[in-house]
């Protein structure tokens, strides 16, 4: 057990003091950070405190707002004006950001007009003026019904035999996290391939597979290998996640709504689940490539269709949303390699019955089982084929249970 | 009786049509240095093979250390492979380490041991290098070092001196022989029969997947040597009694003796030859290079005669 460890840490120490991972790494947060340096940027241009005026030629405006209204922090102020003569003498002047004209016959026809002089107000600003406007329309009902006119109602969708809740609030981001994490995944997928496959052909090219194989089982340098491997890309997703975290905090603070939204943590725990055993698969599948092939290249190759079965939910997404429950994804829910980018973009959007995930998760651990314990077959047997590939016979001879020996060869184990 | 560290019994092993290995059995005891000798393709690889546990034999019986295999007896033996190197891309010292300390050692004692090997074949200014910048040879005494580190009780070494210059050939030499004098047991694949003439107790010569020869060098060589002697010197040879034939080979005499005749009556005749001077005398026995090649070749010519005797 040991050796296995050792094993573990010699691949996950050798891997990360590659170049190449180095620049996979950083490369992802340093896309991060652009990408947040330019939401920030163009954020900025946004805030504006500028008042933004309205003229009332309704009357709804007059009079006090609803008692339930408050403010927004660090909303503009919203200006009243007698006429669009006064308005559009201050938005000339840059005095206010735009004005609203609330017409006569807003009761009847709900319809506003907008006016602005070079650009549009700031979203705040809009904001600022439609809830005053709600409030002011909300004074005139009840006292009782006030606050959930300005509020508006907390729905919560519920499975009928499920207790799983769906929040509409913060819905989108319960629907687009996924695709988030299944675009991390899909990286972690792209450069794990390539280790994946080196952990293996790099014992073939530098000829030590016989030394490595008379020194540890093979399940134990395999196993070993895939642990490390596991490390690499737990460190990869742990680096982009902080990374990530970091980068939302810091945006948070520029765009205050965003520290509103609850976080989606059934999701983000049903792929951490999902996640270890997946990549257990992805390694085993890899490995098995690797032992197969006489060069990384051809390996590359053939590892780019195995890099397809785990990303392929991502090309069924119009079907997601329109039927998440139709039963191709219902089947690729259930499919080892799919189970996991599946199941979390289906999570945020429609309710997945408790016997799927039960048995979509025993699929894919015995998978991932299964796929080490033919990686370590085919890499006995393939890994001594110096200049020679492994052919589909072969790999299916090494999968045979081994023949019995006459005598009492204590090396058949 | 001391127990063999390996035994090996009717060992075969086919791959698809072809028959590797067929019914295969030698022993080997602590202290020896056995030659394991053959043509390319006659199935050494494959006999360490299985014997090592990498390959699984289609029959046979192999006991390690008086049993089958196990994953703790994979820390008594040291194997450099034919098929052979270190991971290129890593510095020296800390992949002997790594393949010290999987072999069992501590991270300590396995630094203590490395620096005294390291020093010895004269590595330790090269320990921080990466193995691809070594020469081929240094790479080599590295693997050397990478099987004897962890003092195996069993070493296997194929073609340990390739790629070796005469000085370091004879380190190695004396490194294995220091071994074999510490009571490990040594199994060396080799095509250069001189040094398993030097080196070797016993040697299995194995042909077509076939033991052919096995037992002590001296026994084989007595066995395949003819009646006659080599005599260098001077005098009349040729005339000598129980001489059948005298014949030049560049400084010495070969004399083929008659049936009944004695190398001591040669020896005897010569003494008593007047003016006659002899610088040596010496039974004629071939080399081991000289039973290789007549053996293989007469398995060779066994082989194509029943064909074409089975073909007619």
């Amino acid at each position: 057990m040991a050796n296995f460890w050792r094993i573990a840490r010699a691949e996950y120490l050798r891997l990360v003091a590659k170049r190449s991972f180095l620049i996979s790494i950083l490369g992802m947060p340093l896309l991060i950070g652009v990408v947040t340096a330019i939401a920030i940027f163009t954020a900025l241009p946004e805030r504006d405190a500028r008042p933004i005026g309205y003229v009332d030629l309704a009357g709804v405006m007059q009079g006090e707002p609803s008692a339930a209204y408050a403010r927004a922090e660090d909303a503009p102020p919203v200006a009243p004006f007698a006429d669009e003569a006064a308005a559009a003498a201050a938005l000339e002047a840059g005095g206010i950001q735009a004005y609203y004209v609330v017409p006569a016959d807003y009761l009847a026809t709900r319809s506003l007009a907008l006016v602005t002089w070079d650009k549009s107000p700031s979203s705040d600003a809009r904001s600022a003026f439609r809830d005053l406007l709600e409030a002011h329309l909300a004074a005139q009902a009840p006292a009782a019904s006030q606050k959930v006119l300005i509020e508006g109602v907390n729905l919560i969708y519920r499975g009928a035999n499920d207790t799983r809740e769906l929040p509409v609030e913060g819905f989108v981001v319960a629907a687009l996290l996924p695709f988030v994490i299944g675009f991390f995944f899909v990286m972690v997928v792209m450069s794990s391939g390539g280790y994946l496959l080196q952990a293996v052909t790099t014992e073939k090219e530098n000829r030590m597979v016989e030394v490595m194989m008379t020194t540890v089982s093979p399940f134990t340098l395999i196993g070993g290998k895939a642990l490390g491997l596991i490390g690499v890309a737990l460190t990869q997703v742990l680096v982009w996640l902080v990374t990530l975290v970091v980068a939302l905090v810091f945006v948070s603070r520029q765009v205050p709504w965003l520290s509103e939204i609850p976080a989606p943590w059934t999701t983000l725990l049903l792929a951490a689940v999902y996640f270890l055993p997946t990549y257990v698969l992805l390694a085993g599948l890899m490995i098995t490539v690797g032992s197969m092939v006489t060069e990384l290249q051809h390996g590359q190759q053939i590892a780019g269709y195995f890099n397809l079965l785990f990303t392929v939910p991502f090309f069924f997404i119009v079907i997601l949303f329109s039927n998440p429950d139709s039963p191709i994804m219902v089947l690729l829910s259930l499919f080892p390699t799919t189970s996991m980018m599946t199941l979390a973009m289906r999570w945020g959007v429609t309710q997945v019955p408790a016997w799927q995930v039960i048995v979509s998760f025993i699929l894919l651990i015995a998978s991932a089982i299964a796929s080490i314990w033919v990686a370590a077959k085919v890499f006995r047997l393939g890994m001594l084929r110096y200049g020679q590939p492994l052919s589909l016979a072969g790999l299916v001879n090494a999968l045979r249970p081994a023949r019995v020996a006459s005598g009492t060869n204590g090396a058949n184990s | 009786m001391t127990q063999p560290i390996v035994s090996l019994s009717g060992l075969c092993k086919t791959f698809g049509a072809v028959r590797a290995v067929d019914d295969v059995s030698f022993e080997v005891y602590p202290g020896e240095i056995f030659g394991l000798l053959g043509p390319n393709g006659a199935g050494k690889t494959t006999t360490i093979r299985m014997m090592l546990d990498i390959f699984r034999p289609d029959c046979g019986e192999i006991r390690l250390f008086g049993g089958p295999m196990s994953e703790d007896k994979k820390h008594r033996i040291g194997y450099m492979p034919e098929e052979r190197g270190l991971y290129r891309d890593q510095k020296l010292a800390p992949t002997l380490e790594y393949l010290a300390t999987l072999k069992g050692l501590s991270e300590s004692e396995a630094a203590r041991r490395l620096e005294t090997w390291l020093k010895r074949l004269d590595l330790w200014g090269d320990r921080q290098k990466k193995i691809q910048d070594l020469s081929r040879g240094m790479q080599q005494k590295a693997q050397l070092i990478a099987t004897l580190v962890h003092e195996p009780d069993l070493i296997v070494v194929d073609e340990p001196f390739a790629n070796l210059d005469p000085v370091n050939t004879r380190m190695a030499i004396e490194m294995l022989t220091e071994q074999a004098e510490r009571g490990k047991a040594i199994i060396m694949s080799t095509h250069l029969m001189f040094q398993v003439e030097a080196m070797c107790h016993r040697i299995v010569l194995i042909d077509k997947g076939r033991t052919v020869l096995y037992g002590t060098v001296d026994q084989i060589k007595r066995d395949f040597s003819t009646n006659a002697v080599l005599v260098e010197g001077q005098g009349d040879f040729q005339s000598l009694p129980g001489v059948l034939e005298a014949r030049r080979e560049n400084s010495h005499w070969h004399l083929s003796l008659a049936q009944g005749a004695t190398p001591q009556a040669i020896l005897r005749a010569l003494a008593e030859q007047e003016g006659a001077r002899i610088e040596r005398f010496e039974l004629a026995e071939p080399s081991l290079d000289d039973i290789f090649i007549n053996v293989v070749k007469d398995g060779a010519s066994a082989r194509n005669g029943g064909r074409e005797a089975s073909d007619g």
